[in-house]
């Protein structure tokens, strides 16, 4: 199962780690390069919302997960193809076809985990994943390099390329079939139990957005505004350490990668910190400052990169451990599955724009400016956590408090609210409170990659969330 | 040759192009005024805003008059008058190598040219000579090779051991004057015999306020320098036809000569942080021929990019520039050029001595660039001044960005720790209030 995402792990950051080669071989400015990234992230806009609902209603789990593995085997076979003719067009389509199925595909890949796991290892299954995630992309960052190396002895230019591209895609191979074993082993276990999962998602729905209190949109300004600083300079990173620290082609990939690698290790870490302190405003807020300071370090000093980017991956960690559990605290846990597909819409909304225009920033002003844009994001993401602290200091203050104080006072309003659902209902059993309809896949089925790569602890201090809210 | 005749008939040519002298303000104030002044001055130029402006002139071939008609000689002056100094810059084919001579003389001084000498002895020593004081420094450089070699290990280095290494004199190539007018001036070089393709192009700018130049990589220069941008387009390959033709590169010979100096120029690289105005370019390459801190001497001064599409100048269709050791040179090394003219001995019983020649190389290409066989094309842009490079400061709009963006979220936490006390303050009044 973790095999399952590992390809699209693998093959969404390929041009990354090839980025001098591509921009050699098929002659093309940065800001073309980055339509490479934007072009992946444009279909997902849409598909946060739509990705969870066609599992559900449309191809069932098995059917649904062989198509997005299939789409991401095409999309892939599509853009070496492009790459091997030198047709930047089709480089471009193959690239949105992987998009579409890549970020389903994580959709799926996480519901098979709660479909197996549910009450049982999920928490542990979805660590496993998010290891495989991110040494998908940290090998891609070590490997590729070497195998254009060895493949360039034989063929030359863009065609190189093009071979090694189609030697990527092997890894989407797997993953296909990976999925055609899943879809076998789960008819075999279901046909034991005619237990069905069907009908009981919630579906991401635009009328909820008027439900959501000031503290998730600054949630969501942060979760654009911050990552935004940090997957388009992944996607860049490689040519800047190669001009600004006169790296060679393999140590700028490592370099790079450290981001992964530090996280992979780092993000359980620092998810049991918050699990056990709490005050998630305050490490939000630390994070983003410790990312300023990093990317500073990097724009405006000459210190060796790997300083910078241990920091930067370490302070990624953190931000991500303390962000993404406070939307479950701010909604109601019926739409944490409309709050999640929203914020990560606009997240990649957010990405698709900001690589596409931070490959013109590189073209016309140069490094230095691009990390002066990444650092005004961040700044934005900064004066929005800042205000989130303020406005929780103003309101209930949930979100800055430690565990123990967090735990009595969600115990206060579950009771006050038992007590007021008491008095309401007189006695009717069709009566059900919106917390006795959800169920905690709702919440998988929205999440797609971006909330994958985040931390494992995260994911599963949600999980724990809603367990417990769910059965509390 | 044609057009060279033309371009001395042209009226025009006398043309004095003349800025508004804001320096005037500074000298004339009183004390406080102009210590004020230059406190304003001093955050303009932190700013990058433009201090020092020179009165520019240019004229071709000054003070000739018939007797240049008919022998194609070309020597164009470019006079950028200050308050205190002038500094001279003088370009010229003569000698078939194009020289570029800067020299700084006291105020008022002119550039005097014994015209029939120059021409008929080919610029013999003391031709050239400055009236009626002497310059205080004279730098100057001349392109004397173009070298091709062949890179069999794809290792960007010109190596005598392994290269095969083929030197030509820039003689070779037929100099004419292409354009001549207030803004700039270029050479052209087309390799002999005549119809052979390949042109080398040399445009030049002289500055008389500090700035950066029109064409990437945007160098900043200052106001006692100016701008040679090199373009080599289809350099004709002799290697054509043999097994590593295709690992082609190109290199160029320079022979410098700074005056007074005790020592041949030192070639110093640096990495800068901005890389604003040259994308993606972080290293820089000085020459200099001073200590640093004096205000003797000259230096060139480079982005070490090379542009290698003909089609316009971008990141991506870029390599780099090599270079190597310097040798000292010797007089004969600028014989019949403006440098000989000029510095070569006797000097006339001048202060100018001791004069220093340098030569060293800089080729074009790194590992994996595909060579200069890729597009035939290869640009160089250098400045060439006296005194001391100046050093580019972050641009205006990264610093406010920079000022805005983070000092938006100080103030908030300003702000932030304010509303905390403030809270704490009255909870605990109120709980005074209370418990009492």
């Amino acid at each position: 199962m973790c095999f399952l995402g590992f390809g699209s792990y693998f093959c969404y950051d390929n041009p990354g780690a090839l980025q001098d080669v591509i921009i050699r071989d098929l002659s093309l400015s940065t800001t073309e390069f980055t339509y490479l990234y934007s072009s992946y992230s444009w279909p997902n806009f849409v598909l946060c919302f739509i990705g969870g609902f066609l599992i559900d209603r449309v191809f069932g789990i098995r059917l649904g997960t062989v198509i997005y593995a299939m789409i991401v085997v095409l999309g892939q076979l599509v853009f070496s193809f492009g790459v091997f003719c030198n047709s930047f067009w089709l480089m471009i389509v193959g690239r949105v076809i992987f998009g579409i199925g890549g970020e389903s595909l994580a959709v799926a890949q996480n519901y098979y985990a709660v479909l197996w796991f549910k009450g049982k290892e999920l928490n542990m299954v979805f660590g496993f994943q998010l290891s495989f995630a991110r040494i998908g992309s940290a090998v891609n960052f070590f490997i590729m390099g070497p195998i254009y190396d060895f493949v360039s002895h034989y063929y030359k230019g863009y065609q190189c390329l093009g071979i090694v591209l189609f030697v990527a895609s092997s890894t989407c191979l797997v993953s296909f079939i990976c999925s055609l074993s899943l879809a076998y082993l789960d008819k075999k276990v279901k046909s034991n139990s005619d237990d069905e999962n069907k009908g009981e998602d919630e579906v991401a729905k635009l009328s909820d957005l008027k439900d959501f209190s000031a503290a998730f949109w600054l949630i969501t300004v942060i979760c654009v505004s911050y990552y935004v600083a940090i997957f388009p300079f992944i996607a860049l990173g490689k040519v800047f350490f190669m001009r600004k620290f006169d790296l060679v082609a393999g140590d700028a990939n490592f370099i790079n990668s450290l981001i992964y690698v530090v996280s992979s290790v780092a993000s359980p870490l620092l998810g049991l910190m918050i699990d056990k302190t709490g005050r998630n405003v305050f490490w939000v807020s630390l994070a983003i400052v410790i990312t300023i300071g990093s990317h500073s370090l990097l724009a405006f000093t000459f210190l060796n990169p790997f300083i910078g980017m241990m920091i930067l991956g370490f302070s990624y960690s953190l931000l991500a451990s303390a962000l993404w559990p406070m939307i479950a605290l701010v909604v109601q846990e019926y739409q944490l599955g409309s709050a999640y597909g929203i914020a990560q819409a606009l997240q990649n909304l957010g990405l698709a724009f900001t690589t596409w225009f931070a490959g013109m920033v590189v073209d016309s002003g140069g490094y230095l400016m691009l990390e002066v844009f990444f650092l005004v994001w961040l700044c934005v993401a900064l004066i929005a956590a800042l205000f989130m602290w303020i406005y929780d200091l103003r309101t209930s203050g949930v979100l800055n408090m430690t565990v123990a104080q967090r735990n009595i006072y969600e115990r206060s309003k579950l009771a006050s609210e038992k007590l007021q659902r008491e008095s309401q209902a007189s006695g009717s059993i069709n009566d059900v409170s919106p917390y006795d309809v959800t169920q905690p896949q709702s919440d998988f089925n929205i999440r797609n990659r971006y909330l994958a790569r985040i931390g494992a602890t995260t994911v599963s201090t949600i999980v724990c969330l809603l367990i417990s809210g769910t059965f509390a | 040759m044609t057009v060279v005749r033309q371009q001395i008939s042209h009226p025009n040519l006398q043309k004095v192009i003349s800025f508004r002298d804001r320096s005037n303000l500074v000298f004339k104030s009183t004390p406080i005024m102009r210590r004020l002044l230059d406190a304003v001055l001093f955050l303009c130029c932190f700013a990058g805003v433009i201090t020092l402006e020179r009165k520019m002139s240019t004229t071709l071939n000054p003070g000739c008059g018939p007797t240049c008609d008919d022998t194609g000689t070309v020597v164009v002056y470019t006079r950028a008058e200050g308050l205190a100094d002038v500094v001279h810059h003088l370009w010229s084919t003569v000698g078939g190598r194009p020289t570029f001579m800067v020299a700084v003389t006291p105020n008022p001084s002119q550039l005097s040219i014994d015209w029939e000498r120059f021409i008929e002895d080919h610029a013999p020593p003391g031709s050239i000579t400055f009236e009626p004081q002497l310059p205080t420094t004279v730098f100057a450089f001349v392109i004397d090779k173009l070298i091709e070699f062949t890179d069999v290990n794809n290792t960007g280095r010109m190596d005598e051991m392994r290269s095969d290494v083929r030197i030509s004199r820039l003689d070779m190539l037929e100099w004419t004057l292409a354009t001549l007018d207030n803004s700039s001036t270029s050479f052209e070089g087309r390799f002999k015999p005549k119809g052979t393709p390949g042109l080398v192009t040399i445009k030049l700018n002289a500055f008389g306020e500090e700035g950066h130049g029109d064409l990437l990589p945007h160098l900043y220069h200052s106001s006692n320098s100016s701008q040679v941008d090199i373009v080599l387009d289809s350099v004709p390959n002799s290697f054509h036809g043999e097994p590593h033709a295709h690992t082609r590169r190109l290199a160029l010979k320079l022979v410098a000569a700074a005056a007074p100096a005790h020592s041949p120029v030192r070639i110093v690289a640096r990495r800068s942080l901005d890389d604003e105005h040259s994308p993606g370019v972080f290293e820089v390459t000085e020459v200099l021929a001073s200590n640093r801190h004096s205000d003797f001497g000259g230096y060139l001064q480079w982005k070490n990019v090379s542009y290698n599409w003909a089609e316009g100048r971008t990141m991506t269709n870029s390599t780099v520039l090599q270079n190597y050791a310097v040798a000292l040179a010797s007089e004969s090394d600028v014989g019949g050029t403006l440098v000989g003219a000029l510095l070569g001995s006797p000097v006339n019983g001048s202060d100018m001595t001791p004069v220093t020649f340098s030569a060293f190389n800089v080729s074009i290409g790194a590992k994996d660039d595909n060579y200069y066989t890729k597009t035939n094309y290869a640009t160089w842009t250098l400045l060439v001044g006296v005194g001391q490079p100046v050093e580019e400061q972050f641009s205006t709009i990264i610093l406010a960005i920079l000022i805005v963006g983070l000092g938006l979220p100080t103030l908030l936490i300003i702000f932030g720790i304010c509303c905390i006390i403030v809270r704490r303050f009255t909870k605990r009044t109120n709980e005074i209030i209370l418990s009492q």
